[in-house]
């Protein structure tokens, strides 16, 4: 599958502090890809590198084939951006902002804009900087599908957003992206917004990239495992993560398979008859593979 | 394309281009009449000798009117820019970094020097009427260091709010205002007369400078 997104070797530093070292990633075209990972891990540098308004310390990226920072303008126009916080002209009203942007896409569609508009019931002329965070959300949101893109790339799009707003935006741009074929490349630290939207996910951790691989498959392998037991395990033995012992209770999370687990703890003499393994949601995998800190 | 990003730049300008503009007539209407009130007081001969003898300008009172508009100006456009970090919307637009930039500057700086030339017109004229064409000639170059120290206002504006650190924005300040108040040095009518290649290479250092600014808001400098 043809990829829109390439990234080789990537790495990254604020002064001292390595934020990542040799990360490798690829989006394939027409898949929803979640950058998920907890805060100061690097998505939105990763974002920044993206769209070329940050150098890494080495490596590439390149979207479309052409170097992230060297971007030709046709690419540009292939690609939709929405910032951290649903930053957009906020000196404009919503028609002013639909005019403005419409020049700049050959593709646009004002459609969806003004659906989304009609939604939240806004005058033409309320400026946008006196809307609320949910209603600017919309306005960003109605922007990038009204653009037509081909790639869709945002950052952390559920920054100050109330649960139903949040619930509308992941809603509307899951059946948009499906439908059109879309890429989307997004960001998030609230978990559970990701799984009603993302196909992959990819979660970075302080350094690097721990995995990039469908949801289904992910959620499908790695489980939680509870049992009882005074000794802990020797966890050195086992394919094990984040493993956990408070009083005589015992859990941690795993991907090699309940076979797998049972077989390395009877090895070590322990019961496994109380082994209880449980699946998760993409928020509870997503803190078991990166901890609880 | 560019009709759009240069309506943009109108929508968040217009209202401090009006505001500069009235205050420049404002202040106009105000320095005429209190010549001509002077003239009909104490008489001509008495203004005459003011001008002559004693080298003083009576329309100093324009001295920090380009300024603050150039300042002014030059904040309206790029703080809304920076806040947020908005100006990476604008660097996404599909244009050239260099075509936006240079369009947004010069969006100001044409504006900014058209608005100069109307006032400078207006005082040229004004002042024709009322003095001999050596003294209008000696107004003229008198408030030309000013009306330049606008325009430098406003590449300075541009160069320190660019800026993506706010370590280096605070040297870019001082070096700003340091270089602005050489046009200020002195109040004496015509003193700044032999120096149009200082003010010219200024001008030239601060759009270099800018430029500095916009590369290292690019590559992300932090």
């Amino acid at each position: 599958m043809e990829n829109v997104i390439e990234c080789r070797h990537l790495t990254h530093y604020y002064g001292d502090r390595c934020i990542y070292e040799d990360l490798n990633f690829a989006i394939p075209k027409g898949r929803i890809v979640g950058l998920l990972g907890k805060n100061g891990t690097g998505k939105t540098t990763t974002i920044n590198i993206l769209n070329g308004y940050l150098q890494p310390k080495s490596g590439e990226c390149r979207m479309f084939g052409q170097k992230a920072g060297r971007l030709s303008p046709s690419v540009k126009q292939k690609v939709a951006l929405l910032l951290e916080g649903h930053v957009q002209y906020s000196f404009m009203n919503i028609a002013q902002i639909e005019k403005f942007y419409a020049s700049f896409y050959p593709l646009w569609d004002k459609v969806p804009f003004w659906e989304l508009m009609n939604k939240l019931k806004i005058a033409p002329k309320q400026r946008i900087s006196r809307m609320s965070c949910g209603q600017r959300s919309q306005v960003a949101l109605g922007i990038i599908l009204a653009q037509n893109a081909d790639l869709l790339i945002l950052d952390d799009f559920s920054m100050g957003l109330d649960p139903g707003y949040r619930r509308l935006f992941v809603d509307y741009l899951s059946e948009y992206a499906h439908a059109e074929d879309k890429t989307v490349f997004v960001t998030s630290h609230i978990i559970q917004d990701m799984e009603r939207l993302i196909d992959d996910c990819m979660i970075l951790d302080y350094g690097k990239l721990l995995l990039q691989q469908p949801v289904d498959r992910f959620l499908d392998s790695f489980k939680r495992y509870r049992m009882t037991s005074l000794l802990a395990p020797n966890w050195e033995k086992m394919p094990v993560v984040h493993p956990e012992k408070i009083r005589n209770r015992i859990e941690f999370y795993s991907d090699a398979g309940k076979q797998t687990i049972v077989q390395n703890l009877e090895e070590q003499g322990f019961e496994t008859n109380d082994l209880q393994e449980e699946s998760l949601t993409l928020e509870e995998a997503f803190i078991g593979l990166t901890g609880k800190y | 394309m560019i009709k759009a990003l240069l309506y943009k730049e109108w929508i968040k300008t217009r209202w401090f281009l009006l505001a500069i503009a009235i205050a420049g007539l404002l202040l106009h209407i105000y320095m005429f009449m209190r010549v001509g009130r002077s003239i009909r007081l104490v008489g001509a001969e008495h203004i005459w000798d003011v001008i002559i003898t004693r080298n003083q300008f009576l329309f100093s009172e324009l001295k920090y009117l380009p300024l603050l508009s150039g300042a002014l100006l030059g904040l309206s456009q790029f703080i809304p820019e920076i806040t947020n970090r908005r100006i990476k919307l604008t660097f996404h637009l599909p244009l050239r970094e260099k075509t936006i930039t240079t369009w947004m500057v010069g969006f100001g700086f044409i504006l900014l020097t058209g608005l100069f030339l109307v006032q400078f017109a207006g005082l040229f004229t004004g002042m024709h009427l009322l003095f001999a064409p050596e003294i209008v000639n000696n107004g003229a170059l008198t408030v030309l260091p000013w009306y330049v120290a606008g325009l430098w206002a406003y590449l300075a504006c541009v160069f320190v709010a660019v800026e993506p650190t706010w370590r280096m924005r605070i040297p870019n300040l001082l070096i700003s205002t340091g270089l602005i108040r050489i046009l200020f040095l002195s109040d004496f009518p015509a003193a700044y007369a032999p120096m149009p290649v200082l003010m010219f290479a200024g001008t030239i250092l601060f759009v270099l400078f800018l430029w500095l600014s916009v590369f290292r808001l690019k590559v992300g400098r932090q």
